[in-house]
């Protein structure tokens, strides 16, 4: 066995490869005060989207229900009347639900979604105490309401 | 012409996509296809109904085989759905010019078509989804506006009409005019405004209406209550039995995370076709009501106490005990509805009969409580009904006597309004009022009400001294000369026997009278139409004072021994009390514990002021029933049953078709099986096994009753079997 051949060139040359990323630029943030910026296509938790008039996009078809290989999606179809209207068109999901424990994250539900209501985003932060907490429903799903809306619902009500 | 019994079919020789067969001659070439699994596809042809080819999807190439060998084909594709086989037919159902057919007919189609799949309610389950799939262009080049149209206008209480998605094939409209005779629906305007509609816009009030939901092709009419409930992935169907008349209609039950969301029809040629009436499909929700009892209650005061199962065993358990020492034979009754299934009753029976030793049992609310064995069957040779639905078709008259047949009995209308159709099978009516039947009746009598009895002597009268007879008191002579001649004439008559026979004062002497009268004509058959759904099986389990299941005679030593030997202890000889008996019995205080079991007498029973007068004298009154019914405010204790969707069981039907039912959802609460109440109670009583599920339970019915015999849920199957 020849010590400097087998031994000695081999550990340093791996300790040159340590050492670069030692000197370069660092990987790590300091979480939770830092955070690391997510790809655009990322799939994380689901949004449900809004049109630009506030309306909800998803008019409860279950279509990503079906979709979803392991089931975790639950929605209750409801009728939008006149006076109490919540989406384009006839139906409207009355309730939303998604398992986010046995959600799998593949993205079907966004890709069988017809209005491009469901969409899964960059919010990775999903741990929880309870496994209760990990039933998303659809008032912590949805999008909040866009400010021009907001600021016209304040107004009327101080009216 | 009736439609003849058994005819060998003439079978000619045909050929589709090379493959030569040989069918009956007339069939179809649509049915002739499916025989070798060709798809052809389809939007207005419907099994049950004429073909008229309107929407041009089932297009085929056909030809016909010279006598050189080959074949001359037609220049232009025929609809297969129209096109009687005939010999030498050769069809083509793959060919390329059928497959660019299609894709152009769909393409049509489509063009007209708002492809709101997604808030459809047929989205999953459309026709039009999947005839596109498999046969239609993948995109439309049709680029301009679409039609609009109302979406969802209610029709009626059940249907909504969404004229953008209807793509005129017509069932609907046919189905009014061929099926249920109404003829409510007709097409308005006509061309690309063609729409289907009732007329004037008024209701569209159908008994029949739910079924015109279930063969539109398309979500053009869909149903209200169901609306935007679910989609066909979400629910979870279970085949069952309808529960509300004794037509026995087969049926779907859909549902949603434990609750019913839908019923369907699910077919039997021989009992239901493909239908349902309005009754079974919307109004059957009672397994969700509110006031549904989940748990075993006391009377405590003028308040309920929630107890649990097995107190309230002890409780009961302990008051038959004491009523049994203190009391005769008399101080234990017990009444058992007519929507337990047969191994409830059966069960129910057994209780009474083996453990606490007595045959006060009975199931019947009408004014008849007599003998029907004594009566109709030693005399006929058949208990009730010696009829099938299909018989109905091949008889040549058909006499509807005291029943509103369509309320009633609306499946046994459809199809005898089918008969009197396609068959030219005539129709003989006697009710008080006005019913729908008369309108294809060829005599209609109409009778002062109560006039039954004058009635059916009026017509034996006329029969016997042959006519015309010396002037009659009976209010229209006319039309009873005219009806005890169409009855004479006739090679044979079917009498159907409705609620007003059953309900009449003298009921024991009218149904002797009706008896005769089938007796005196020609082949003449007896149907006893019963209300329930499972009235037939309360009389072939035996829960009568008087029979046995099977119809053996209490008092009959040979008969009681075989059930003797099997329950392993004597049972009462003596017969014992109807359900006006028990009542009076209650009211002199003889019977001192009642068990009411699934049954309403407040509501149901003739003479509603008899029953509360007497429940509210019997000192203890067990009441068992899913709901919380006028009957079971009487109760001193409540048990909670479950209704036909959330146990297993078999129903018998009017022409005594024993069918199976299956369960559909958890039971809610506390609520237990009536079979398992009464196999608990066994189990308490007696320390012997009991039966540990209802296939069991069938089993033991299929070894002591001989007419059950090959009732086991093997030999059932899912269409059920009708004992002879
Ligand atoms: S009828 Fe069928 S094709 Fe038309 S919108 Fe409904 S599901 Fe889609
Ligand atoms: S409503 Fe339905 S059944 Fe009636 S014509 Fe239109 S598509 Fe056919
Ligand atoms: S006809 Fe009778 S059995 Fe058939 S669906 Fe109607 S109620 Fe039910
Ligand atoms: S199914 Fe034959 S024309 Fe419609």
């Amino acid at each position: 066995m020849n010590i400097i051949r087998d031994v000695i060139k081999p550990i340093s040359r791996g300790m040159r490869i340590t050492l670069r990323h030692f000197l370069g630029e660092k990987q790590t943030v300091f979480y939770p005060e830092e955070r690391k910026e997510q790809f655009r296509r990322t799939r994380w938790r689901h949004v449900l989207l809004r049109y630009e008039n506030g309306l909800e996009r998803c008019i409860g078809c279950s279509l990503c229900a079906g979709a979803c290989p392991v089931r975790c999606i639950y929605v209750e179809a409801a009728e939008n009347t006149d006076e109490e209207r919540y989406s384009p068109g006839e139906r409207y999901a009355k309730r939303y639900e998604i398992n986010l424990l046995r959600c799998i994250y593949c993205g079907y539900c966004q890709e069988a979604c017809p209005t491009g209501a469901i969409v899964l985003r960059e919010d990775y932060e999903l741990a929880d105490y309870t496994r209760e907490s990990f039933i998303a429903t659809k008032e912590m799903l949805l999008e909040p309401l866009p400010v021009r809306d907001a600021v016209a619902e304040s107004t009327t009500a101080q009216e | 012409m009736p439609k003849p019994k058994h005819v060998e079919p003439k079978l000619v020789n045909i050929e589709i996509n090379g493959i030569p067969l040989q069918v009956p001659e007339g069939e179809l070439l649509i049915e002739a296809a499916k025989r070798i699994g060709a798809d052809i596809p389809i939007f207005c042809y419907h099994k049950y109904m004429k073909p008229v080819g309107m929407c041009r999807m089932c297009l085929v190439e056909i030809g016909t085989k010279q006598p050189d060998g080959s074949v001359r084909k037609m220049p232009k594709p025929q609809t297969a759905c129209t096109l009687p086989c005939t010999e030498g037919l050769v069809a083509w159902t793959e060919s390329e010019q059928i497959i660019k057919d299609r894709r152009a007919i769909l393409e049509f189609l489509l063009i007209n078509h708002p492809l709101d799949c997604p808030i459809c309610d047929r989205g999953g389950e459309c026709p039009l989804q999947n005839n596109t799939q498999f046969y239609g262009p993948p995109v439309s080049r049709y680029i301009e506006i679409k039609r609009h149209l109302p979406k969802a206008f209610p029709l009626s209480k059940y249907v909504a009409l969404d004229l953008e998605r209807c793509i005129h094939c017509g069932r609907c409209v046919r189905f009014t005019e061929e099926i249920s005779g109404d003829a409510q629906l007709a097409f308005l305007f006509r061309g690309a405004q063609m729409q289907p509609h009732t007329f004037q816009l008024t209701e569209f009030t159908s008994r029949f209406s739910g079924n015109v939901i279930e063969i539109c092709p398309v979500g053009a009419l869909t149903s209200r209550t169901y609306r935007f409930r679910a989609r066909p992935w979400d629910i979870v169907t279970q085949k069952s039995i309808c529960s509300m008349c004794s037509n026995g209609c087969n049926l779907y039950l859909d549902s949603r995370s434990g609750q019913i969301v839908r019923i369907n029809a699910r077919e039997n040629p021989a009992v239901n076709e493909t239908w349902t009436c309005d009754k079974g499909k919307f109004e059957q929700t009672y397994m969700h009501a509110p006031n549904r009892l989940t748990q075993p209650m006391r009377r405590r005061g003028g308040d309920w106490e929630p107890i649990s199962w097995a107190d309230a065993y002890d409780l009961l358990l302990a008051r038959i005990n004491e009523a049994r020492k203190t009391g005769d034979r008399q101080a234990i009754a017990a009444i058992a509805g007519q929507r337990l299934s047969n191994e409830s009753l059966y069960l129910f029976q057994k209780l009474f009969r083996a453990a606490f030793q007595t045959n006060n049992i009975d199931h019947r609310l009408t004014r008849y409580q007599g003998n029907l064995q004594a009566d109709v069957a030693a005399r006929l040779g058949y208990p009730t009904s010696g009829i099938e639905y299909g018989d109905l078709e091949s008889a040549p008259l058909v006499f509807v006597f005291g029943s509103d047949l369509i309320e009633e009995q609306p499946m046994i209308y459809l199809r005898l309004r089918k008969a009197w159709r396609h068959y030219g099978v005539k129709v003989l009516v006697a009710y008080p009022l006005s019913t729908p039947v008369e309108e294809f009746a060829e005599v209609s009598l109409r009778y002062p009400v109560g006039g039954e009895l004058d009635l059916v002597k009026a017509l034996l009268q006329r029969l016997s001294d042959s006519f015309p007879a010396s002037p009659s008191q009976s209010p229209n002579p006319v039309s009873i000369d005219a009806a005890a001649s169409l009855l004479a004439q006739s090679p044979g008559v079917i009498i159907l026997v409705g609620e007003k026979a059953w309900n009449h004062p003298e009921a024991q002497s009218l149904l002797l009278a009706l008896v005769e009268l089938a007796q005196r004509l020609p082949d003449g058959k007896l149907a006893l139409l019963l209300p329930e759904a499972n009235s037939q099986g309360a009389l072939d389990m035996g829960v009568l004072p008087d029979l046995l299941p099977g119809y053996a005679s209490v008092d009959d030593a040979t008969a009681r021994a075989r059930f003797e030997a099997a329950y392993s202890v004597p049972l009462p000889a003596q017969p014992g009390l109807n359900t006006d008996a028990i009542f009076h019995a209650c009211l002199t205080g003889e019977v001192q514990v009642l068990y009411l079991a699934g049954v309403n007498p407040v509501e149901r029973h003739y003479d509603p002021a008899l029953a509360e007068r007497a429940l509210s004298a019997c000192d203890f009154v067990v009441v068992q029933d899913a709901l919380m019914t006028e009957t079971a405010h009487y109760a001193d204790l409540l048990l909670p049953a479950c209704t036909f969707a959330e146990s297993e069981g078999t129903f018998t039907n009017w022409e005594r078709r024993v069918q199976r039912f299956w369960k559909a959802i958890e039971p809610p609460g506390d609520a237990k099986p009536d079979w398992l109440i009464f196999a608990e109670l066994w189990l308490r009583t007696m320390r012997q096994t009991p039966p540990f599920n209802p296939r069991e339970i069938m089993c033991e019915i299929s070894e002591l009753v001989p007419s059950y015999a090959d009732c086991t849920y093997e030999m059932l199957g899912d269409q059920g079997r009708r004992w002879e």
